[in-house]
Order: structure tokens, then sequence, then C-alpha cells
């Protein structure tokens, strides 16, 4: 029993291939035996975590460890945004203290090696594994899109077992790099629910979640036209209220675009949901008593770049009233491609802030907020905990209509 | 006293004793357990308020974000971690977060899961709890 090693793999736990490597996968060997594998996957692409809100000093020490003994990874190997935002955190007034403990983190993961993308989005900066391939992404937004829309292999690989993975390349055989785990169990309709808006998205996303809990859910009634930021919503949002690593959608994602994604099963539960079940639960997103919006935050996950092209037409010509404030959260790639399309001029003008390559659920507030506006779920989800902030949950046109003149 | 002995399924290894604590709930470690103090932080956890240090923590599974394992590290760093856990089914991210603790710290936490029966209703609070993570036995001793 236990995990059966090739004899690279063996190399490494010998050492072979230098002290963090086989440090590495004596982690990975140990986990993999605890969950039961039977072999290690080799996988393509690594998605980290080294953003100080979670790793915190632990992490911290475990990444500058495993660099000081020479660690290196292996294949590509981003990582998921930031605690702070790199360039503007001196003048946001964010603490020194611990600006500074992401800053090392930074160091950590270069000296690792790492690609520094910071964002919980990278298939929308240049990571895009194929259909069936193996990799190991860490932010459960992104394995759920990798899983679900991209159809690659990934399971929501813990924050500090990645890096054992970057390193070594490879991650324990189990639950979704078999193929066997992939099937759906319960069936969900969306049944006359009119045009889906990417709001919508978000909110039938919350729903899967807290319907599906950890089980393989397909959708039938989402039309093929929907966006792939639609179905990054959904899948984000999924994750934040369940465990979702997987879905399918009947016609539209790769496991359920010709085939049968029961494999002949009948589902164990079938359930619809129309728009007024839809609509319940988008009002019960905004919290009880939400003051007036004083900021509004969009881009959970990282906005795309069409996303952008859509906030500043909306946004043109148009003003950030006293006193309020609009963030918008993309990768520091996107950004720069805002620039050079004359939208971050846009957001200038109408004082609405890009803050690259960072993130609201695992940074510290510079300052105090009672009451946020914003277009995704899982923000939705996890401010008003994290942040004890009200919420009001609306569209991205709602967030720009509430805070501009 | 009445004694309960259960096995399961081994996924940490080592040897301890101590005082459970049961949540019926799913814990959250990323923000739901505080790392300075052990302490649960989740008002939709009912043993909100509880700490976890030195406890043989049994709950039935994760929940949320993959950082977990970072914030369960955290809590070891800290020296609030529990002694052992027992979930109903253990992920990769709580065996992770013991496995750290011990590489970076040499600080053990057994894990078992999958007992013959269901912890959360054989063990209550207060129950002196043996975990024996290299053999996946449990010993119950009922307060």
């Amino acid at each position: 029993m236990g995990i059966k090693l090739t004899q690279a793999e063996e190399d490494m736990l010998r050492g072979k291939n230098g002290e963090a490597c086989k440090v590495a996968m004596g982690v990975l060997l140990r986990l993999g035996n605890a969950l039961g594998a039977q072999e290690f996957v080799r996988v393509s692409s690594v998605q980290c975590m080294a953003h100080y809100g979670s790793l915190h000093d632990a992490g911290l020490e475990w990444l500058e460890k495993l660099g000081d003994m020479g660690g290196r990874c292996c294949v590509p190997a981003t990582q998921d945004p930031a605690s702070i935002p790199f360039e503007d955190w001196e003048e946001m007034g964010f603490d020194k203290v611990y600006a500074d403990k992401q800053q090392r983190l930074a160091a950590a993961a270069k000296k690792l090696g790492e690609v520094l993308t910071w964002s919980c989005t990278p298939y929308a900066v240049g990571q895009v594994p194929r259909f069936g391939q193996n990799i190991a992404w860490a932010e459960s937004s992104a394995v759920s899109y990798a899983n679900s829309v991209i159809g690659a292999r990934t399971n929501r690989t813990p924050a500090g077992m990645a890096v054992c993975v970057a390193l070594t390349g490879r991650v324990p055989k189990e639950r979704m790099y078999l193929d066997e785990n992939r099937a759906a169990a319960v069936k969900v309709n969306i049944r006359d629910a009119g045009e889906l808006t990417e709001l919508d998205y978000n909110t039938i996303g919350i729903m899967l979640g807290k319907f599906a809990g950890t089980r393989i859910v397909a959708f039938d009634g989402i039309p093929e036209s929907v966006s792939n930021e639609g179905l990054k919503y959904l899948g984000a949002a999924a994750a934040s209220s369940g465990g979702v690593a997987l879905y399918h959608v009947l016609g539209v994602t790769p496991e359920a675009f010709r085939e049968d994604p029961f494999r002949g099963q009948k589902p164990a539960e079938e359930v619809t949901w129309t728009r007024r079940d839809i609509q319940t639960a988008q009002d019960a997103l905004t919290t009880q008593n939400p003051g007036e919006v004083e900021l509004a935050v969009v881009g959970c996950p990282h906005y795309s770049i069409g996303e952008l092209i859509k906030l500043a037409d909306l946004a043109r010509g148009r003003k950030i009233k006293k006193g309020k404030e609009f963030w918008v959260y993309t990768p520091f790639e996107t950004r720069n491609l805002a620039e050079r399309m004359g939208l971050a001029d846009v957001f200038r003008e109408s004082g609405v802030r890009i803050l690259a390559s960072n993130c609201l659920v695992i940074s510290p507030f510079p300052r105090k907020y009672k009451t946020l506006m914003t277009d995704s779920a899982k923000f939705a989800s996890y401010l008003p905990s994290e942040h004890h902030v009200e919420l009001v949950y609306g569209s991205m046109a709602d967030c720009v209509n509430t805070v501009m003149n | 006293m009445e004694k309960i002995i259960l096995k399961g399924r081994p996924v940490v290894g080592g040897v301890t004793e101590g005082e459970a604590l049961v949540s019926q709930d799913a814990l959250v470690w990323s923000h739901g357990v505080y790392p300075p103090t052990g302490r649960i932080n989740d008002v939709r956890v009912k043993l909100n308020g509880a700490c976890v240090k030195d406890a043989i923590l049994v709950y039935p599974y994760g929940k949320g974000s993959t950082s977990t394992s970072t914030w369960m590290l955290e809590t070891f760093r800290c020296g609030n971690g529990p002694k052992a856990i027992l979930n109903v089914e253990t992920e990769g991210l709580i065996a992770i977060g013991s496995i750290l603790a011990d590489t970076l710290y040499g600080i053990k936490c057994p894990i078992v899961d999958r007992l013959e029966q269901n912890p959360l209703d054989v063990i209550t609070s207060g129950d002196m709890v043996r975990v024996d993570g290299d053999a996946g036995i449990v010993e119950i001793t009922k307060k």
C-alpha cells in the first residue's frame, strides 16, 4: 500500500534535486499516503498562495525556508493576489509592518522562481491549461474555472502544499485527477428565468454552493451564449458558499458539451430554479441594515479586460460623488492593457481607482468603511464577516450609478 | 466510567490524549479561528468563542478557502493548535496543516477520520479522548 514512486520521484526524495525538493517531496508523500493515493501525477502548471493575509508568519517562514534551501519551481507557478496593492499601499495608508511582511513574501516567491502574476485568474494572464491536462491550482475560483470551464484537472490545492507541488512538479493522484470522480451526481434545471445577467450567474453560484456542498452538479438551461465571466462568477460564488471544485453545464462546458456528464446514471437529486428563486437569493446577499454606500468594490474574481471596457463605457464622462470611492481589482497585465487602450485615463478622470493584483477578501482596509457595494457574490459572502461592513449587492451598472454623478 | 473504542482511518500519525471539543458544524479555519488566541471566531458556528488550544477537536469536515492549511499552521506556530483532530472526513486541506506543523515546528497533531461510528454522535465536549493516529484507534472515556 501507499504511493508507488517512479525513479525520478525516489531521486527527489533522496535529495538528488536538492534539499528543498527533498523536503517538498517528503511532505507530498506523507499527504498522498494519508489520503490513500496510489501514485503521483505530473502537473504542468501550479498556482500557489503568497498573500500575507492567509499565510501569516508561519507561511512566510515556510516559503523563506524553502528558498534558503535553494528551492526552485520546476513548472510555471503563479500565485493568488497579494494582500496589499504593491504600487499604492503607502499612499492609501496601509500599515507598514503588514506591508513589509507582504513584500517579504513577494521576495520569497521571486527567489523560488514563481511567475509573479498575483492573480486569482491565471487563465486571463497567460496560464491556460488544455482540456484534460493535470495542473495544481490553489485559489478556489481559479480551481473551479480550470476544472469546469476548461476541463483541466485540479483539486483545491492547499496553501503551503502548492509550493511543494511547484518544486517537484508532482501531486498525489486523488479526487479530481481521477476520471471516475468527475461525473455529475445532481442536476439543477434553470427554468423561466428570462435572460441571465452576470449578476444572476453570481447569485446562481451562491445557490449552487449551498445546494451542492461538495457534490458535482450539472446545469440544464444555461444558454451557450453565457460569457466566460458569467461562468467565472458562478464558480467563484459556489466555491465561497460550498466546496464546489467542478460543475458541468449541459451543452456548454467541455465535459458536458457532447457527452453525458451523468455517464448513464440517473441524477441522485434534481431541482428546478426559476427567476423567483434567483431573486430571493439575490435579495439575501444584501445585508440587513445597509447605510449609504461609501465604497463600491468590483473585480472579484479579477476583472477581465472585457469587463474593464464595460466599466469604462459606464464611467466615461461621469465623476465619483463627494465622499465616495470606486475600486476595481484586476491583474497587473490587464491593468497595463487598460493603460495602453486609454481605459485607465477614463478611470483616472472619473475617479475610479485600479488596485492591481490585489484582493479585498485577503487585505486589511486602510481605513474604516461602514457600507460597501459590490457586483460580486463572492465579495458579498466574505466581506460582511471579514471586514465587519454592511453590504449592498447589485450589478456593475448599479455600482456605477450609486457612487457616481 | 463508560469506555468506547472506535477504529478509523489513520490520516496523520502520533499518539495523544486530551479533552474533546465537539463542533457539530463544519469549521472554517481561515478567518474562523484566530491564531494568536486559538479561539473560534465565526458567528456561523455554535462553538463561536471556544478555544481549540490543546483540545481533541472533533468536527465533521472542513469548509471554505484553500488557505485553511496556513491558518492552521499559524495557529500551531502560535502554540494554540489542538492536540488532535477527528473528522467525519478529512480533506487534504486539514491533513496538510498538521503535516506542515510537524515539518516546520516539530508539532504533532494526529488526525483520524472515517470512524466506524459518527464521532459527532458518540463524543461530547468534555469527554476524555485518546487518539492513536498511527493505528487509527480512538478511545473515549465519557465524562
